[in-house]
């Protein structure tokens, strides 16, 4: 557990330092604020809510969360560390949590730049706090399920940008089943069962500030199977070359 | 003490048999070199001893206990430099030192100590505070034998450790890695047969994925040469006078003669005296160091025998 700590930390600072993890952090919070006042038009709306930010939420964090996990592993084994960092006396489990410890971090440091939307928000009326926070805790629990399958998919493959994709197409699966085209075409009944197994439609409690321990479960056995693929897949690289 | 040892080792990678068999006990205190060449299964042994490779076949031990049963205990004694030392190049060479002093479990209160042994055994006072990708290729060398040495294993496999690296960086690499085996277990590969000479008292020869040959090299086969021109009588006695050599052996092939001095001991220790014997007696010495010519003997024949299968084949 101490080696998960020490690997995120080292991972952590890694990615400070260099600038592509600050490119998609910085995309992540232009992105967020073009869509709270621009897309969900805050100010045309005169409804003191971060409803408008959250709704999006779930694509944002499809977006950066393969995008901070895509080289972590995938760098590893593209340029040999792969082979010290095996050799070194640390469990498979302790590396997987350090890599993903680190990831989680950097979401949540991109989440925090979203913060000064809640001051806007109440500086225009008075803001519901609570339903705000509760937004947050659910993005960074759903944005711990994108960045465990985005570390899975930097596990699986040796090159950053095929990881990217790989992340970015199974992450939209998660999403598929609660997207609204589902009702013209198997209507409306199949369509709000579809729903209960959409990651993106399951957000919209959250949205507006509500968790529910059955979305806390689910989010966090789902990003649990994601890494205990994960650590199988690196331990099984053992076997073979 | 049997340090490292390696029961009946195979590997497939797929259907290709990389590892064959390869056996053997390593004592502590030892360099022993593993020589072949390439593709012959040196590197995949190594893997093997370090745990970072299951092998298909066989089991393999160090300090006593098995690498893939327990695998992290095992790691704990054991040091690796992978083939061409690959290191986070982003990483400052004192913070990455001080990651892989942590990753590999050395206890806080020890950390500085150990930090410091490495940073000057491997003379990297100089580069401490600068970022890896900046530094020469035998600097990277040298930062990945102090990671390889850090938490101080007592075995230390180092897959070639001088590949790569200009005339002068081989020979203080070399000078570590002498001083290393006095006291740990120093596995290197190499298939560069001088390297072998200087710095290994034991040669493994490996070749298709199997042990080739299990010899004792240089000064630890107890023989050493000198070649002298116009050899003045009585030279071949006063040879064997020198204390520590045992028995002298002359052949003259025109104007030079070869004696061949027999110790019983480490040969090295004996080259000094028969230099300044031979200064004494003011002879023109063409060729002066230890006999080695079992592992040559290996290696020409190695040779010559893929020499004939490409023959055969064309």
């Amino acid at each position: 557990m101490n080696h998960a700590f020490t690997v995120a930390g080292k991972e952590l600072r890694s990615s400070l330092n260099s600038p592509l993890a600050w490119v998609f952090i910085g995309t992540f919070t232009i992105a967020a604020w073009g869509i709270f006042f621009f897309v969900e038009k805050f100010f045309a709306r005169d409804e003191a809510t971060m409803r408008g930010l959250f709704a999006w939420m779930p694509w944002l964090l499809w977006g950066v969360g393969p995008a901070l996990t895509m080289s972590l592993w995938a760098s590893e084994r593209r340029l040999g560390t792969w082979e010290i960092l095996a050799t070194s006396p640390v469990s498979t489990s302790s590396l997987v949590l350090g890599k993903f410890l680190a990831a989680v971090a950097l979401l949540g440091l991109a989440l925090l730049f979203t913060l000064p939307m809640a001051s806007t928000a109440d500086a225009f009326g008075s803001l519901d706090w609570g339903a705000a926070f509760g937004g947050w805790i659910g993005s960074l629990l759903l944005g711990a399920v994108f960045i465990a399958l985005g570390l899975l998919c930097s596990a699986l493959v040796q090159d950053e940008l095929v990881a990217l994709v790989l992340g970015w197409s199974l992450g939209a699966l998660l999403l598929l089943p609660g997207l609204g085209f589902w009702e013209s075409l198997v209507g409306t009944g199949a369509a709000s069962a579809l729903r209960q197994f959409g990651f993106g439609a399951r957000f919209e409690t959250a949205a507006r500030g509500l968790i529910e321990l059955r979305d806390v479960v689910l989010w966090i056995t789902t990003a649990a199977a994601f890494l205990t693929a994960n650590g199988a897949v690196v331990a099984s690289r053992r076997h073979s070359r | 003490m049997i340090n490292l040892q390696a029961e009946h080792l195979g590997h497939l990678y797929g259907d290709h048999r990389a590892l064959v068999d390869v056996s053997f006990d390593i004592e502590q205190g030892s360099v022993v070199g593993l020589v072949g060449p390439n593709g012959a299964g040196k590197s995949t042994t190594m893997k093997i001893l370090t745990g970072f490779l299951v092998p298909s076949f066989g089991s393999a031990k160090v300090a006593g206990i098995d690498i893939v049963a327990d695998r992290l205990a095992a790691q704990r004694h054991v040091g690796y430099l992978p083939e061409s030392a690959p290191l986070y190049k982003d990483m400052v060479v004192q913070e990455y030192l001080d990651y892989m002093a942590r990753l590999k479990g050395v206890a806080a209160a020890d950390r500085r100590t150990r930090l410091g042994f490495v940073v000057s055994a491997c003379s990297l006072r100089d580069v401490l505070t600068q970022p890896i990708h900046a530094l020469s290729k035998g600097y990277r060398q040298r930062v990945g034998l102090a990671q390889a040495m850090v938490h101080d294993p007592s075995i230390l496999i180092l897959d070639e450790p001088t590949s790569g690296l200009d005339p002068n960086q081989i020979l203080e690499i070399r000078d570590v890695i002498r001083d290393l085996g006095r006291s740990k277990t120093v596995v290197l590969s190499t298939h560069v047969l001088s390297e072998v000479e200087a710095m290994c008292g034991r040669a493994i020869v490996i070749v298709g994925g199997a042990v080739h040959a299990d010899v004792p090299v240089g000064g630890a086969q107890g023989e050493a040469e000198v070649v002298v021109l116009d050899a003045p009588d009585g030279l071949g006695d006063a040879l064997a006078r020198l204390p520590g050599v045992k028995t002298v052996k002359a052949v003259r092939n025109g104007a030079a003669s070869t004696f061949r001095l027999a110790t019983g001991g480490d040969a090295r220790a004996v080259l000094e005296p028969v230099g300044r014997l031979c200064a004494e007696k003011r002879c023109v010495v063409t060729a002066l160091g230890t006999a080695h010519t079992d592992l040559e003997e290996i290696f020409r024949k190695l040779q010559g025998a893929r020499g004939a299968a490409k023959e055969a084949v064309s």
